[in-house]
């Protein structure tokens, strides 16, 4: 069992010392000392959820000329989500008739823990990442998969017509935006010559950010729309379009279930951002300030953004969705890796 | 999609969406137009149409004489109940005038009605209750102030 | 063209069902309590068929039991969201029972009206077509800009979309000083801000695709449906009924017609887009010809018109609006009758619907603009 990379070297090693020194086996310590790192960026994942939820009703309560919550919690209604929380933790947990209860009460787990699960990788500074693999980049495309099949889950055990046809668009998007998204993480992983994300990382020191690299910015642009399709933002939200299918895939959901969908949501969104921040932005890089700082700077600059798209723009229909992946983006992203390819060997 | 003008098409959509981002950006920057109802009060223009105000006459008596002109007008039966003293003509004088809000639509043509100019519509939009009876007033609820003021 | 076709020879290999999906009363885009049951084939609709009369109010029978002036409230819930329209019509039938002559300021201030109400109306359209399309900020401008037109119509008439203004003889009151001047400041600020929409709709590749070449009506189609307002006109009729009868002062007044060739939801957008445009100038224009005078004629004690029927008939912004009043010489109409004209477009939308997704659904229920008010009466 290879000890965790080493941020807290010296804390670990210190605690580990003492804990051999009573006898006990290392594994046991290492297992603990996992949970709580898992713990940790579990909880820091959720409080940035949290904060993401606020942050999204401010912004679009600014781009549409009015307050968003400015009464829960002082006069920016930061309470405003955990009040939200509460209040789905006390509904009533409604499993509907005829639904496969066993299926039903999964989906939304097989939908929120890949999302934790694929943070593993990512630095949030330079000394803190949990676990840098030497596949990281690959580990990402093959858990991010999961999601997919958590909805189509939801769908199919609703028993309910609206449900399933959001279900199988969602994994229609899903499945059809994963090829184009690799494809733009595959002309990183050429340009910086390995599929760590730490390498990635070193590979844009000094300011040498791969978005300013040509021909990466098609792979950066090509990156955030599949991003934003990934996590079934407008444009892309036709699974959950409330305004034609009354919120789609977890129609039937509600309560603490519908609130992981929602989380996994926000979560997977932030997990986009810091991924995309990471392979195009140069992660944790920058002058002056601490890295941490950075990272969370740049990550909530792309969120902005994304939120600012999804507020001025208008949905697609599923077709056209389909259409623009296969048609348009896949073969961007080819030639991409093409540019890419040539400009690494020139 | 034909390829000779596809990147002058994608071209163009993405500069499309860029524009709309734009007018979302300049929106954002403006200020809010949210009022900050309740903790300010509503503003409202004088003709405001809300609950029903019995006006007084100069010796500080309502107006009205129970002549059912207002309660003729009405399109929906709000006005049930009206009945004056023994007296007749304009020296009558109202002792019972019943205003069901909750049948009311705040036409105004019972205020036209009116040959005394003796009720008009006026500024208090709230009345919450509980049940029909608590939205159901009666002429010493509608009579404004004495100075003249709303009721 | 449909966008896509079954295709003949994979259904009979592979045996699919026809799906009866409901887009049930309360559903977040069916402007209203509209149900439409859709016959499905995958995403494909092969089949729409609308069902109404969930906000039936049984206004028509109600005019039995009331008298004329007492009946015009009950008008204004119609089209809700014009109700100045629905006013106009039932009053423009009384008037022509009893031969009265409307007074020309009169004529002038039910004009400008109209028109702002036929703005707020656009502005609802364009709000709620946004919306359905996933284009949330415009809802919210859209009513954002209605709040100084209802501000105008709470300055004049005390209330901000019923308004009951519009009387037998004339209109319930003159303006009051300020109006003249909000009302100009708004005519200014107008144009500026539908051009900001334009930007965001009109001009966005999405929402171009998915309105352009979209729930086609062909005119003729529209025709024979009874279709009118820019329903019909966005299919390049050129039919408004304040050019084809004019009414009220609309003879004196100089404006354009707005119609699109396209045919689509596109072209009903703009048609309102471009009207909203007009209508800005004709409330201009009125405000700088109307002449002092009375507001509202000499009216008898009773309103009871002579013994006969008439039709009085309006643009309001779905289209010909038409109030059809039989009198016996009482003070209480022995039949009225209202033609909504969103009744007569909902019929065309099975036409429009077929071959297209469900996704389509929502945008051409959209670009017709219903109001189930005055569907359902």
């Amino acid at each position: 069992m290879t000890a965790i990379a080493a941020p807290h070297t010296g804390i670990y090693h210190a605690v580990l010392g003492w804990w051999q020194g009573h006898g006990l086996p290392v594994w046991i310590f290492d297992a603990i000392w996992m949970a709580l790192m898992a713990a940790i960026v579990t909880a820091f994942i959720l409080l940035t959820v949290l904060i993401l939820v606020w942050l999204e009703r401010k912004i679009s309560g600014d781009i549409q000329s009015r307050v968003g919550p400015n009464r829960t919690g002082g006069r920016f209604g930061l309470l405003q989500t955990v009040a939200d929380a509460l209040k789905l933790l006390m509904k009533e947990d409604l499993i509907p008739r005829g639904a496969d209860r066993l299926v039903f009460i999964i989906a939304p787990f097989l939908v929120f823990v890949p999302v934790l699960l694929v943070f593993m990788i990512i630095p949030f500074s330079d000394r803190w990442v949990v676990k840098d693999l030497n596949l990281g980049v690959l580990f990402v495309v093959a858990v991010s998969a999961f999601p997919v099949i958590g909805l189509f889950m939801a769908g199919w055990a609703s028993n309910n017509k609206y449900a399933i046809l959001g279900a199988m668009r969602a994994a229609a998007q899903t499945l059809s935006y994963e090829i184009p998204l690799v494809l733009a993480m595959v002309c990183v992983v050429v340009a910086a010559g390995s599929l760590r994300v730490g390498e990635i990382v070193a590979a844009q020191r000094g300011g040498h950010w791969f978005v300013l690299r040509f021909p990466l910015q098609i792979a950066f642009l090509l990156y955030f729309i599949t991003a934003m399709a990934e996590v079934n933002r407008v444009p892309f939200d036709l699974p959950e379009a409330e305004s034609e299918l009354v919120a789609g895939y977890h129609v039937e959901y509600s309560g603490m279930r519908f609130a992981l969908f929602f989380l996994a949501e926000f979560a997977h969104l932030f997990f986009v951002s810091a991924f995309c921040v990471t392979l195009f932005l140069g992660a944790w890089q920058g002058p002056w300030l601490s890295p941490v700082l950075w990272f969370l700077i740049k990550t909530y600059a792309v969120m902005l953004v994304i939120m600012w798209v999804r507020w001025t723009v208008p949905r697609l229909r599923i077709d056209q969705i389909m259409g623009f992946a296969w048609k348009l983006l896949i073969p961007v992203g080819l030639a991409a890796v093409l540019l890419t390819g040539m400009m690494n060997v020139l | 999609m034909r390829q000779t003008n596809l990147l002058a098409d994608v071209a163009s959509g993405a500069w499309s969406i860029a524009k709309g981002l734009a007018v979302t950006l300049a929106n954002a920057l403006r200020p809010r137009v949210t009022q900050d109802y309740p903790a300010r009060p509503a503003h409202l223009y004088p003709r405001f149409r809300g609950r029903l105000v019995h006006k007084r006459g100069e010796d500080g008596r309502p107006r009205c004489t129970a002549c059912l002109a207002c309660q003729k007008a009405c399109p929906t039966l709000a006005l049930p109940t009206i009945a004056g003293d023994e007296k007749k003509g304009r020296e009558r004088r109202a002792v019972q005038y019943v205003w069901e809000a909750s049948r009311c639509l705040f036409c105004g043509l019972c205020v036209e009605a009116c040959p005394f100019e003796a009720i008009a519509l006026g500024q208090q939009y709230s009345m919450v209750g509980e049940s029909r009876q608590q939205v159901r007033f009666a002429l010493e609820e509608l009579l404004e102030r004495p100075q003249g003021g709303a009721a | 063209m449909p966008a896509l076709q079954a295709n003949s020879m994979t259904a009979a290999l592979t045996p699919t069902e026809q799906v009866i999906l409901n887009m049930g009363p309360q559903h977040p885009s069916t402007h209203g309590v509209l149900r439409l049951e859709l016959t499905l084939e995958g995403e494909v609709i092969v089949g729409c068929q609308p069902v109404i009369g969930y906000l039936h109010r049984g206004i028509e029978k109600i005019a039995e039991n009331r008298t004329y002036p007492q009946f015009l409230p009950y008008t204004d819930r119609l089209d809700y969201l014009s109700s100045a329209s629905n006013n106009l019509a039932y009053v423009q039938a009384v008037e022509k029972l009893m031969g009265l002559e409307v007074p020309e300021r009169a004529q002038y201030l039910r004009v400008i009206l109209l028109e702002l109400n036929r703005i707020a109306s656009h502005l609802v359209f364009v709000a709620t077509f946004a919306n359905d399309l996933a284009a949330t900020t415009v809802f919210l401008y859209g009513f954002r800009e209605r709040e100084p037109i209802e501000d105008l119509f709470e300055l004049w008439t005390g209330a901000r979309l019923t308004q009951s203004w519009i009387r037998i003889g004339g209109v319930a009151g003159d303006l009051p000083e300020g109006f003249e001047e909000k009302a100009r400041q708004f005519c200014r600020l107008l144009p500026q801000r539908l051009e900001e929409y334009d930007r965001l709709l009109a001009g966005n590749r999405i929402f171009r695709v998915r309105t352009e070449r979209i729930g086609i009506l062909p005119p003729e189609v529209g025709i024979d449906y009874g279709c009118s307002g820019p329903t019909l006109r966005g299919s390049g009729v050129p039919f408004d009924l304040r050019r084809a009868e004019p009414y009220e002062v609309y003879g004196r007044l100089d404006f354009a017609i707005a119609t699109e060739p396209t045919c689509d939801c596109m072209g009903r957008y703009r048609v309102r887009m471009e009207e909203m445009r007009q209508s800005v100038r004709i409330i201009e224009q009125c405000l700088d010809l109307m002449p002092q005078g009375e507001v509202l004629a000499k009216l008898p004690r009773a309103i009871r018109p002579p013994e006969g029927e008439a039709y009085g008939r309006v643009e309001s912004p779905r289209g010909e609006f038409g109030c059809y009043v039989v009198s016996d010489g009482s003070a209480q109409p022995v039949r009225v009758r209202l033609r909504a004209p969103s009744f007569y477009n909902l019929a065309a939308l099975p036409r429009m619907v077929q071959g297209w997704k469900i996704g389509d659904v929502v945008a051409v229920l959209g670009s017709i603009d219903i109001v189930l008010g005055e569907i359902d009466r």
